[in-house]
């Protein structure tokens, strides 16, 4: 911890020395913006808020993510063509756009989502937040993707420490390149005298000794200093139960690192060859051996019976399912859902999910909307797949005169189509979409539509970022996976989950210290509890995580109360229903 | 059966002999002299280890300096993979993945099981050559295959597989998952085709080889704990590589024909709903691990087994307890196979299931405790002789510890909840099984270098290598621990998620560095390697004076192995320091004259001499010493 606040301090002396450099008072790096718009700080941190709720999974302003770095992106672009860009990617790609399409094939076809729900105001205010940002201004800090606050540290002194770093590695190629040449020399006396000069086994003896002892401290020292930077107490009841089955584990498993690594190396140095000795002849002892059989087995034994007894409190908790909570977890993000008033989650499935209903939630009218779109989509495509020699044509002639990378793709589109890979790409795509009406059609149709389609997911609250729950209760994070697997890790509950496709999961725990209490035992006001994921799911897997406070039930009731339905028949909401339901989502 | 069998071979051989003339092709390149496949099987594990060590430090280099830009790297990779010297995140999942493949598999599979079990297994047993030296020679190239077909994924224009060297779908079953699942995880799927294409051959000429060719009087109690292990590899390999086959073919159907083995119930980003379902991920996940988990085995057991013949030897002592030994391994092998659901404590599996997973788990750490305290004991009083072998076999033991004691952490499933795909489990299963293993082989190819290519290694050189090597390779990943207890997860590509995980900044710098200087160790082995196979000191017959059978073969290592008749096997191959003989080693081939006990039949029990170092009795332990009859030692 220590070394964290110092981090942070001389981030703060780095950063206050930049303001008084730009004679700025607030955090805005830039005086005019693109958009055309008057720069002012309420605009870039709204702009910083949309950034990390709706770009961050996917892209950061300095790194190529799943996107590209939109570090001077205004730069690169109009603000018009930004503007279109980031309401419906899909339509300007469509459009023929050069720009669009070649970005699309320069990061793989990933699509990115059409955000057509932001206004005017927040698309100007998210581009502001990107030029501050690439001009290194205030709120670049936050940019969460790339530079958290510690990594932020004065450039100058990384420089200086990773100067040392290099020094000492040509040191230690300059020690190693000594070593040789005095080995060499040795090796010449040697056998220039016909015997050893120097007596190996005893220098080997004597280095085992003393790397023994050295590594002795070491290990002592790996416990002082490394060991005090690990986690602090769990917040949840179970974790404390795991803690402690940790602490009996390490217990014992110190006991045994140190008799044994100690034995070997000592065992190494006392009984290290010498001229004239004999070993002992001593193949076995059966009684030996039986002790050393049993005593691993006794204490392994307590050690199955502890974990057991911990395994089966953790994931048999009689109180499950009195709170429940979805969790969604996608490429690269979390999604909470939140039951009504109902105290209900709806019902939801897969082939329900589109841009109007990120979560696939059992809702009749958005089913029934959704299949028109998907029948258009058939048809778009088998227009497509029958103008694919009009596409070849097309491309051949706008390959003259192209050069370099730009050339390479449209060849490699070229032969796509010829070898039939398009061709059959499409058709693929059609099977899912024609499985995919089938399917809501079944759901709409047989006997089951009535309970599948209950209506209890209509006032169900979507949450994204940041979830609240309250402190002291039993609460059931319910799983879902949208496309591959991720797991869900909340290291200061102490509990981890895999979030499957096709296969629902869940996590029950109490917490049992809310946020605030957290804060001040740990005297930082910044700590959090953070969701984030532990299994491989792409290249943005690093970046993949969802805020939790435990609050104390009255907080909860005021937070969650505040929180609106997502479906709710508001008239707002009825004025909209213009806004199609497309099936490219992120 | 063993005589008419080895007569059989023994006529066979000696047909050939007169008629062939070996050319280039014959002798170098399509060998069937299972001496020369071993050669094969060791330079292709060193170059594709090359490979993977030098992946990553690239990696490393990424997660120490995430900020910074290497130009060299832009340099190597091109502007695609490294784009301003910054790896990109892909990329680096695509060298993380392969890193870990050529690792365990094409390394530390091949190159250490592969290149001993073919030196030795014939040499110890006291055969010409393998049961079928032509399928030896398929799997040789059956492996070599596969190296270039991995290696060539790396390559490719949409990057090599990056879902992890676990694979997992749906990750790696959607080509538009990631970039990594297209192209390039078809080729790693190939590549691991043909990988246990080679390895099936492999394996099934070792357990032939072992069980119907070994000579005169070398029954199986009297075998080398090396056999012992190689013959347990091989049948673990045996039976699991054919069930990731079965696995690998229904991945492959699921990509390329539309099954739903793995898939159920996907929204993919930029495709829509998927028409699969009714699958499940998990099932790939059982289909893997019933390989992975064996695979451990499969790795650690050959080194096992080369360790425990370099301590005997260079202590100048038998290997304290044999026959728990061989029984270690045989428990080790069969439990090996009922435990893989440890790997998946967290994936939704049935708890109930947990529990039998978390008791089979803790009851393996028994024989591994077994074998510590065996070679410890083999030590004890040893006259122990420091060539780099018995370094390196040393800090296989060191590793094994440190690893082993960890995995008791891991494999009891409530503590796995928090543990789990951390920075611990990367500190853990690279000390135990990537630390241990590769200091074995190391340890492997300096004992047995005199027997590959008749000349002696640096002695001197070896020994900077692997104090280097096992200091850097402690400082690497000790720390790693600690950032597990604290909830980093593996495979990040950086740590910026959380503040918290600044704190470690530091130590990613030390691990990097620690990481370049093991590397760059390795350099010296390299040269030691490569320059000794030309310009090294000519080696005697028998350079470490040792009892088994391959030191009495001629160093120009013939076809055929021995010149004349096969030796005749008269006794158990650790009758080190015998009392009543001159030599501290009497081989075994040496008859037995009739009034020798032999131990690992049991005839009588060995009584023990009188001390003749009186610091060695303890007055406190008198007592135990008594209860355990040690007290005439």
């Amino acid at each position: 911890m220590k070394i964290r606040r110092f981090g942070k301090f001389r981030n703060f002396l780095f950063l206050s020395a930049a303001m008084l450099m730009f004679g700025m008072v607030n955090g805005a790096a830039i005086t005019e913006s693109i958009t055309g718009k008057a720069v002012d700080d309420a605009s870039i941190s709204a702009g910083k808020q949309l950034f990390e709720s709706k770009c961050q999974s996917c892209h950061a302003i300095k790194n190529k993510l799943v996107g590209p770095a939109l570090k001077d992106v205004h730069k690169r672009r109009s603000y018009e063509w930004l503007t279109k860009w980031i309401r419906n990617n899909d339509a300007l790609r469509k459009s023929g756009d050069k720009d669009a399409n070649e970005i699309f094939e320069q990061f793989n076809k990933s699509v990115m989502t059409n955000f057509t729900d932001l206004t005017d105001d927040e698309i100007a205010s998210l581009v502001m937040y990107i030029e501050d940002a690439s001009a290194g201004g205030g709120a670049a800090k936050a940019d969460g993707a790339t530079t958290s606050e510690v990594v932020a540290a004065p450039v100058a002194d990384k420089e200086t420490v990773n100067k040392i770093n290099w020094m000492l590695v040509v040191l230690f190629i300059l020690i190693a390149v000594i070593l040789f040449i005095i080995v060499k020399i040795i090796e010449q006396v040697s056998e220039i005298r016909g015997k050893d000069v120097i007596g190996w086994n005893k220098v080997n003896a004597i280095v085992f000794m003393f790397i023994m002892i050295i590594g002795f401290i070491a290990f002592i020292w790996e416990f002082y200093v490394h060991g005090a930077l690990t986690l602090p107490e769990a917040a949840t009841e179970h974790g404390r139960d795991l803690d402690r089955m940790f602490n009996i584990t390490l217990f014992f498993t110190v006991i045994v690192f140190v008799i044994t690594q100690f034995l070997l190396f000592y065992f190494a140095y006392r009984y290290r060859g010498r001229k004239g000795n004999k070993a002992l002849y001593y193949p076995h002892n059966n009684k030996l051996e039986v002790i050393w059989t049993a005593i691993p087995a006794v204490v392994l034994t307590i050690l199955v019976i502890g974990g057991l007894k911990t395994w089966n409190k953790i994931t048999n908790n009689p109180e499950r399912d009195q709170f429940n909570v979805e969790i969604f977890a996608y490429q690269f993000g979390w999604t909470a859902r939140y039951p009504g008033d109902d105290g209900k989650l709806g019902n939801s499935n897969w082939n329900l999910i589109s841009n109007d209903n990120l979560l696939g939630i059992a809702l009749k009218d958005k089913a029934e909307a959704l299949i028109p779109v998907l029948e258009q989509d058939i048809k778009d495509l088998e227009m497509q797949k029958a103008n694919l020699h009009n596409t070849l044509a097309e491309l051949r002639s706008e390959m003259g005169g192209l050069v370099g990378d730009a050339r390479k793709n449209i060849l490699s589109k070229i032969s796509d189509i010829e070898d039939g890979t398009t061709e059959s790409e499409i058709n693929n795509t059609i099977n899912n979409r024609k499985v995919q009406i089938g399917r809501i059609k079944v759901s709409l149709e047989t006997e089951n539509a009535k309970s599948f389609y209950d209506n209890t997911g209509q006032d169900d609250k979507i949450i994204n970022n940041e979830i609240h729950i309250p402190v002291n209760r039993s609460v059931t994070f319910k799983f879902r996976a949208r496309d591959v697997i991720h797991s869900a890790y909340i290291p200061m509950f102490r509990s981890q989950i895999n979030v499957v496709p096709g296969l629902g999961t869940e996590m029950v725990f109490k917490a049992i210290e809310t946020t605030n209490e957290k804060r001040a035992k740990l005297n930082d006001p910044e700590f959090d509890y953070w969701m984030i994921c532990a299994k491989i799911c792409g290249a943005a897997h690093f970046n993949m995580k969802l805020k939790i406070v435990v609050d104390t039930e009255e907080d909860y009731k005021i937070w969650i109360d505040k929180q609106s339905a997502t479906f709710a028949k508001d008239p707002k909401t009825e004025n909209s229903e213009n806004s199609t339901p497309s099936i490219a989502i992120n | 059966m063993d005589s008419t069998a080895t007569h059989t071979a023994d006529a066979h051989v000696h047909g050939d002999h007169g008629h062939h003339k070996e050319t280039f092709l014959t002798k170098y390149v399509f060998s069937q002299d299972h001496k020369m496949i071993s050669k094969q099987f060791l330079i292709t594990g060193i170059v594709m280890g090359c490979f993977g060590m030098l992946m990553s430090i690239l990696f490393r280099l990424q997660l120490a300096w995430p900020d910074t830009s290497f130009p060299i790297l832009e340099a190597l990779l091109g502007s695609k993979w490294a784009p301003d010297g910054k790896l990109d995140a892909s990329f680096y999942m695509g060298l993380v993945t392969i890193h870990g493949t050529i690792m365990v598999f094409f390394v530390l599979t091949a190159g250490l099981s592969g290149t001993f079990s073919n030196l030795l297994i014939p040499l110890q047993v006291g055969a010409r050559d393998m049961a079928s030296p032509f399928m030896n020679m398929l799997s040789y190239w059956f492996f070599f295959m596969s190296s270039v077909v991995l290696t060539v994924s790396v390559f490719i224009e949409s990057g090599p597989a990056a879902g992890g060297w676990t694979i997992y779908p749906p990750l790696s079953a959607i080509p538009k998952a990631m970039p990594g699942s297209g192209m390039g995880m078809t080729l790693w799927l190939v590549s691991m085709v043909l990988f246990i294409v080679s390895a099936l051959l492999g394996g099934i000429n070792y357990i032939t080889t072992v069980l119907n060719m070994r000579t005169k009087g070398m029954s199986m109690n009297r075998m080398p704990l090396t056999i012992w292990a190689f013959f347990f590899t091989a049948i673990l390999g045996v039976l699991s590589f054919p069930v990731l086959f079965g696995g690998s073919l229904l991945l492959i159907f699921d990509r390329s024909f539309g099954t739903s083995f793995y898939l159920s119930d996907i929204f993919l980003n930029g495709e829509g709903a998927l028409a699969n379902s009714g699958g499940s991920p998990i099932l790939f996940q059982h289909l893997f691990w019933f390989l992975g988990h064996p695979e451990v085995y499969i790795i650690i057991l050959p080194a096992l087994g080369i360790t425990s013949e370099i301590i005997a030897v260079n202590s100048r002592k038998p290997i304290f307890g044999y026959t728990a030994m061989i029984i270690s391994i045989i428990g080790i092998a069969f439990l090996s196979f009922i435990v893989w659901g440890h790997h998946m404590f967290i994936t939704g599996m049935n708890p109930l299931l947990g529990l039998i997973f978390v008791i089979f788990t803790l009851i393996i750490a028994v024989p591994s405790a077994v074998k510590t305290f065996n070679y410890l004991a083999t030590l004890w009083r040893g006259n122990i002789q420091f060539t780099t072998a018995m370094l390196f076999a040393i800090g296989l033991v060191s590793f094994f510890i440190s690893g082993g004691l960890t995995g008791i952490f891991l494999g009891n499933a409530a503590i796995d909840i928090q543990l789990h795909d951390t920075y611990f489990v990367v500190a853990h299963f690279h000390i135990v099984m990537g630390c241990a293993a590769i200091f074995g082989m190391m340890a492997g190819i300096y004992q047995w270098f005199p027997r590959l290519f008749g000349r002696m290694m640096n002695r001197t050189l070896g020994f900077m290598h692997f104090w280097l090597t096992f200091i850097a390779a402690y400082l690497v990943f000790f720390p790693m621990h600690f950032m597990g207890l604290a909830g980093v997860p593996r495979r990040y590509y950086q740590f910026t998620i959380l503040p918290e995980f600044g704190v470690w900044d530091d130590v990613n710098v030390l691990i990097t560095m620690a990481a370049i200087v093991g590397a760059l160790a390795q350099l010296i082995f390299l040269y030691n390697f490569f320059s000794s196979i030309f310009f090294g000191k000519k080696s005697v017959q028998n350079p470490w004076k040792s009892n088994t059978l391959e030191w009495t073969a001629p160093v120009e290592r013939i076809h055929g192995n021995w010149p004349g008749e096969i030796p005749t096997v008269h006794r158990w191959p650790y009758d080190y320091s015998k009392p009543g003989y001159d030599d501290d080693f009497i081989p075994q081939t040496v008859p037995d004259d009739g009034t020798e006990e032999e131990v690992a039949h049991r005839k009588t029990v060995p009584t023990m001499p009188e001390s003749k170092d009186p610091a060695e009795v303890v007055q406190f332990s008198s007592l135990l010493a008594k209860w355990l009859g040690l007290r005439n030692i």
